[in-house]
């Protein structure tokens, strides 16, 4: 038989370290790592706002400048469309005044020349880009013995000639354009058409 | 205080009181923690783009001088181009300074011209790519002079000598059965010239007041 003569409210522990001193400890201990978690927490949060101060001030300096650059940058650009512009007027040019000096040089002795027409359309060329696209008709007269040899001399020489390889893409007599002079038997007169290539603006 | 005497008692007051504790943290922490942490997100959000931007100006300044540098090279080559090779009107006309061109180099090489009729002007082709209005328009006579297949070919290879940004897009040589010796000469020529600004838009105008009437009938 066990008898308790002990009350509950007189019981001691037998730990060294009473309970009540213990949650006193734990609970302070965890008030001091919250503040210092909060401190640890406002200290940063101060330095991330200094920083922003500084850089706010970085940016009141160099915005304007940043500004001015970016200004002057969309500027450029413009004037480089421009020059993008002019430069391609003048690329789409065809300079004729070497074109009718090679022809002069490319005539056979036999031929006469009775008209020369140039003419130009814009077309729409690959990618939008507009191209001008020239053709030179030629028409001319030339004896009749030999006339075909004649002719397709000077069609070989608007091919192959330093001033047209660059330029002509096609060289054609139209149908019935090689035919009898009417104003003499002795002779023959024939129609060239020279296709250039396209010249783009650009 | 104490607690109380019952097992169970005590243990829907522990019970409570954690019921208490939780309520109590979730408040803390949607009124003061929540709010708090959102404000310093939105100041390192802030920073970072303070950050970025000036990344962004200091690579652009380091740029800025050659910028420059480009800038001026390049005005300085649309001013030359625009004075010596862009037509200007003299008061407002094109075809008197074309005339006197035409005439002058036509001159050097024994060239007769005959006639210089105005053709007006036309808009370029090419449209630029980001749609703003073109910088120039090309203004085209139609020419006619009589002369020698060699003084015609003189007379282009001047006129595109002096200006390589004349285009000679039309040209018609025509002999003549009672004068072989001289041709009739057409050409229709073209210049680049500046296209005037775009007006700006009109500022929006009230309408105005009607007018007080008067004693007319």
């Amino acid at each position: 038989m066990h008898i308790n003569l002990i009350l509950d409210t007189e019981a001691r522990s037998a730990s060294p370290v009473p309970l009540n001193v213990l949650i006193r400890i734990i609970a302070g201990a965890l008030v001091m790592l919250v503040l210092l978690a909060l401190f640890s927490f406002y200290s940063s949060y101060r330095g991330v706002q200094q920083e922003v101060n500084f850089a706010k001030d970085d940016w009141r300096k160099t915005g304007p400048k940043y500004e001015a650059a970016i200004h002057r940058r969309t500027e450029l650009a413009q004037k480089n469309a421009i020059l993008k512009e002019i430069g391609g007027w003048r690329a789409s040019r065809l300079e004729w005044g070497r074109q009718l000096e090679g022809l002069r040089t490319a005539m056979p002795d036999p031929i006469q020349l009775t008209e020369l027409r140039v003419s130009q359309v814009v077309l729409a060329g690959s990618n939008n880009v507009p191209a001008r696209a020239f053709e030179m008709r030629l028409s001319g007269r030339t004896p009749a013995a030999q006339a075909e040899e004649n002719v397709n001399d000077l069609r070989q020489a608007l091919l192959s000639k330093p001033a047209f390889t660059q330029c002509v893409e096609a060289v054609t007599i139209p149908a019935g354009a090689f035919r009898q002079d009417p104003q003499g038997k002795n002779d023959r007169v024939f129609e060239l058409v020279c296709k250039y290539a396209q010249r783009r603006f650009e | 205080m104490k607690l109380p005497a019952t097992k169970r008692e005590r243990v829907l007051v522990f019970i409570m009181i954690g019921v208490g504790i939780v309520l109590l943290g979730y408040t803390i922490f949607q009124i003061g923690i929540i709010p708090v942490l959102e404000a310093r997100k939105k100041t390192e959000g802030e920073l970072e783009d303070y950050k970025e931007k000036l990344a962004k100006a200091r690579k652009e300044l380091s740029f800025a001088a050659q910028i420059g540098a480009e800038y001026n090279a390049v005005s300085a080559q649309i001013g030359k181009l625009s004075a010596e090779n862009v037509l200007h009107p003299i008061l407002g006309s094109y075809l008197v300074g074309v005339t006197e061109t035409l005439e002058e180099m036509a001159r050097q090489v024994a060239l007769k011209v005959e006639d210089v009729q105005e053709v007006g002007l036309q808009d370029f082709p090419a449209k630029k790519k980001d749609g703003s209005p073109p910088a120039f328009r090309s203004y085209a006579v139609q020419a006619s002079a009589s002369g020698s297949y060699e003084q015609t070919v003189a007379f282009v290879k001047l006129l595109e000598e002096r200006n390589p940004y004349v285009c000679v897009t039309e040209l018609r040589i025509s002999g003549q059965s009672d004068n072989p010796e001289r041709h009739r000469v057409s050409l229709r020529i073209e210049w680049p010239v500046e296209a005037p600004p775009e007006p700006a838009a009109a500022p929006a105008v009230p309408p105005a007041p009607p007018a007080a009437p008067t004693g007319g009938a």
